[in-house]
């Protein structure tokens, strides 16, 4: 085939310009580490990388939601751990105060120390979260969840509401327990329901009289039982957010091998490449070098 | 005898002074575009018949010859067609394929903040600094769909300018063209004039460039160019001008006609292909406007379903929810002298698509509607009625109003400014409705372990509940006071529907566990409920449910569903180029392989013509010589 001199210029700086473009290109890739530097590059690759990072923040902000759903019922869990012991004080009061020798003024003794556990209880049940909100007032945050209304008198002004947190695509997990279902709407010895600081403040009021209550201690009992049960749950609740938590970060370490998978580089095999692209531009430098320097004039 | 060989001497000299001038001109056009290398051909002289024999006169120049095929250059000028086209579109499908994967200007990174941001406030329902971020997270991915949006608007305007600046280069280059034809057409003789020749093809070639033509040779010389389908640019020595004009539908669109002359300006903008104009032209249709229309679809989508869930729920003055977004109305677009009648309504952003669509008055009551990718047609008819409103087709409905004349047509493009009139309705912290309408209690005091589930409202239409609603459970049944219906069977854990609105929606809760007879449960309004997340969580829901795309496609599937379709139609413009590139250097080498000129291959004709010439001078010292030999004879 005959060859024009335009020819011999245009092959020799065509090749010259394919190879710098190529070598361009995985310049790019080493420099950012990414394999896929556009969705054209490889657009199935793209979009599961799309997704894939997209399931990556979800995932990771349901690790957040975990940590905050931990932290809440861990304080929640504080305070009825103390309020368990609070009831245990009042219980082995309320055994010394039922002790049929006691005189009067035994009974007064045992009475105040009665009266300041209920404060303490009461105040308990009372408590705001780190945001100020009260704990056990249902989604009533700013309104305490019981309050004194008359002597006692002690009245529920919270809701059931219970909040909850998103721990996973599928799972909600409850950061929350409304006052009433611990402290109020309690089975009475008696029938019907009772309210632990009534039992409590009639106790106290007992001990006062001389007139101690032979049914105080089914009831506290009732109340620490609840308590307990509550706290047992907590930890259930805990405990699910924990393994829920173990599997969200396996999730992220195989979401995140899929991503490197998608987009990262192998940098063993592009610096190869590198090194290829780079002799190949210098042979193709070169030879066009030595195929301009050919010309029949030099000879006339 | 003597003045026979001065006659051939000369002949000879002449042509390889010829000869050699050729070589120079090749040698000096060497790196001309599109130069064709010539050839002095030559041919003995007639001879001269002398007693019994013919005797020979000399050498003689027949012509000038170029090497050309017109194959050849005909395929240089079609590669270069399609690669121009396939070069111009894959570099404006790559510049969006670009906005769309970097993280600064993609869509996915805010959607993740803005749920995020979300979970904020479920995390702290009551904090007016996090339902701050969630309308500042909101406010940037507005910013983000607007942002995104203008780069299309860009591109848009980039493509008129583009499509302007081209046209006038086409009307240039076929003026020129039509010139050089004239120039040709009185060159011609008994030899062709091969640098004017040359000189078309280069035209040609330029044409070929911005849009692809057909050529058809006339007797007289002269080329005639078509484009499109078959229609003129240059006929003899004349050329038909281009003219940008509007689009007939929306004006800011601007389109490619030809001046007929008789009927005016016809829009060819349809017809025409390859080159940098087809390129745009494809370009428009088939990646900026479906990528545009898509992500409007998206905007629509998101800000819709958002606000529907956002408006079952209540804020933290205790009203129910208010939009959270402002979604775009769709667009439709009057032809020219067509009164605006028409006006299309979201019926289900979940089922809108990127298509466009055209509706057609008939005449009486009677509208046709196609739509553009499969052109399917809906035809409706108003029964006289007006206004008239449609079925919903494809998330949309249409509110016809008489008054259109027959013939005129509207476009309809539900997604197209989708991402440009998204914005946030809400900027009061306080108005985000993070809390449930409703509080679902047991009331204290039963003494069966029944339970109520915290409830679901999917309709509002019924609330603020006042009274409430008193659910007692008596001998298997459930009886309902304050709602609709009035009694249903208990079913442990089964959902009773309140208030149905009549399309499945209203109150939802469940009772479950072992209630005992005279057990109540009750339904009141959340007043005051600070610390209730449960809309928030739904809200929150919403960025992982599948919804868009007729429940398909949760959005980031459906923002990379567009990205793949960008990704793969830029992929492919990639490759498209890639090989036209090949094609168009192998069209290019064909042709220069015939016609173009080798420095070498001149050296060697320079060498041998000169050799040629000095020999041809060496005939005038022979005769000389014999002259003197001859007046010394006949002196001796």
């Amino acid at each position: 085939m005959r060859i024009s001199t335009q020819m011999i210029q245009r092959l020799a700086v065509n090749s010259i310009l394919d190879r710098q473009t190529t070598l361009s290109q995985t310049q790019q890739q080493l420099a950012t580490g990414r394999r896929i530097q556009t969705p054209a590059d490889d657009p199935t690759g793209a979009t599961q990388a799309l997704t894939a990072s997209q399931k990556l923040g979800i995932t990771e902000q349901y690790q957040t939601n975990a940590g905050r759903a931990v932290s809440r019922l861990e304080s929640e869990e504080t305070l009825l751990i103390a309020a368990g012991n609070s009831l245990q004080r009042i219980r082995e009061l309320a055994i010394q105060g039922e002790n049929g020798s006691l005189s009067q003024g035994a009974r007064d003794a045992i009475a105040v120390e009665v009266w300041q556990r209920l404060d303490e209880l009461f105040d308990m049940a009372n408590s705001k979260d780190g945001s100020g909100e009260y704990l056990f007032s249902g989604f009533q945050g700013n309104t305490p969840a019981f309050v004194n209304a008359a002597p006692g008198v002690y009245n529920y002004q919270g809701d059931q509401g219970q909040r909850a947190l998103q721990i996973s695509p599928t799972r909600q997990i409850a950061t929350s327990d409304p006052g009433s279902a611990i402290f109020a709407d309690l089975p009475y010895s008696g029938g019907g329901t009772q309210n632990i600081f009534k039992t409590v403040y009639d106790f106290a009021t007992a001990l006062n009289n001389n007139t101690p209550l032979g049914e105080t201690l089914s009831d506290l009992d009732t109340a620490m039982d609840k308590i307990s049960s509550v706290r047992a749950e907590i930890g259930g609740r805990i405990n699910a957010i924990d393994s829920q938590r173990g599997s969200n970060d396996q999730y992220t370490v195989q979401l995140k091998g899929m991503l490197s998978d998608i987009q990262d580089l192998d940098y063993a095999e592009a610096i190869g490449r590198l090194n290829l692209q780079l002799t190949g531009l210098q042979a193709a430098q070169q030879s066009f070098q030595k195929i301009q320097s050919l010309s029949l004039f030099n000879y006339l | 005898m003597a003045s026979g060989m001065l006659g051939v001497g000369v002949s000879g000299l002449l042509a390889y002074q010829r000869s050699l001038q050729t070589v120079s001109h090749n040698i000096a056009n060497a790196n001309t575009e599109g130069y064709s290398r010539q050839r002095v051909e030559l041919g003995t002289q007639p001879p001269q018949f002398t007693g019994g024999s013919y005797l020979g006169t000399g050498v003689t120049i027949y012509n000038v010859s170029r090497s050309y095929d017109g194959f050849l250059v005909g395929q240089v000028q079609a590669y270069t067609s399609s690669f121009n086209q396939a070069d111009t579109y894959a570099s404006y499908a790559t510049s969006i394929d670009e906005m769309l994967a970097d993280p600064k200007t993609g869509l996915m990174p805010v959607v993740q903040d803005f749920f995020g941001a979300v979970q904020g406030v479920s995390n702290d329902p009551s904090s007016l600094p996090a339902r701050q971020a969630m309308i500042t997270q909101g406010e940037t991915l507005v910013d983000r769909f607007k942002n995104m949006n203008q780069r299309y608007e860009d591109m848009r305007s980039k493509v008129n300018q583009q499509i302007g600046s081209n046209v006038s280069e086409v009307n240039g280059l076929a003026k020129a063209l039509a010139a050089v034809n004239r120039n040709i057409v009185l060159a011609t003789g008994s030899t062709p004039p091969n640098d004017l020749l040359d000189s078309r093809d280069n035209l040609l070639a330029q044409l070929s460039e911005r849009v692809s033509i057909s050529t058809v040779m006339q007797d007289n010389g002269a080329v005639s160019v078509f484009i499109g389908k078959g229609q003129p640019l240059v006929l003899n020595f004349d050329a038909s001008n281009l003219a940008v004009t509007r689009n007939s539908y929306d004006i800011s669109q601007l389109e490619i006609s030809i001046d007929t002359g008789v009927s005016g300006n016809q829009e060819v903008s349809g017809q025409i292909t390859g080159g940098k104009l087809g390129a745009l032209l494809d370009f428009r249709q088939n990646v900026l406007t479906p990528a545009q229309n898509s992500l409007g679809a998206l905007a629509i989508g998101i800000s819709d379903t958002f606000n529907t869930q956002h408006r079952l729920g209540q804020d933290i003055n205790g009203a129910l929810g208010a939009d959270f977004f402002k979604t775009s109305s769709l667009q439709v677009l009057p032809s020219v002298g067509a009164p605006g009648a028409v006006v299309a309504n979201l019926a289900d952003s979940k089922q809108l698509t990127k298509d466009e669509y055209l509706l057609r008055f008939n005449g009486g009551n009677n509208y046709t509607m196609i739509r553009d990718s499969d052109k399917q047609s809906f035809t409706f008819n108003t029964g006289g009625a007006s206004p008239y409103t449609t079925p919903a087709v494809d998330g949309f409905s249409l509110t016809i109003t008489a008054g259109a004349a027959i013939g005129d047509s509207y476009a309809i493009r539900p997604g197209k400014t989708g991402a440009s009139f998204i914005d946030l309705k809400i900027t009061n912290p306080r108005e985000v409705a993070a809390a449930s309408p409703i509080l679902a209690q047991k009331t204290i005091g039963n003494s069966g372990s029944g339970a109520i589930s915290a409830g679901a409202v999917t309709n509002t239409a019924t609330l603020p509940l006042g009274g409430g609603i008193t659910l007692t459970y008596n001998a298997g049944n459930v009886l309902i006071t304050g709602a609709l219906p009035a009694s249903v069977p208990y079913v442990n854990g089964g959902t009773i529907l309140l208030n149905d609105t009549g399309d499945g929606t209203g109150i939802k809760v469940a009772i479950s566990g072992a209630p005992a007879n005279g057990d109540t449960f009750t339904i009141g309004d959340n007043t005051n409920g600070i610390g209730d997340n449960r809309n928030s969580l739904l809200l929150g829901k919403l960025q992982t449910l599948r919804q868009l795309d007729n429940g398909n496609a949760s959005y980031d599937e459906f923002y990379g569903g567009m990205v793949a379709d960008i990704g793969i139609k830029t992929n492919q413009a990639q490759i498209v180029k890639e090989s036209q590139s090949r094609l168009m250097d192998q069209a290019q080498n064909a042709r220069d392989a015939l016609s173009g000129v080798n420095l070498d291959e001149e050296a060697a004709n320079l060498m041998k013509f000169q050799q040629a010439y000095q020999a041809a001078s060496q005939i005038f010292v022979v005769t000389n010589t014999m002259f003197q030999s001859l007046i010394a004879a006949l002196r001796g």
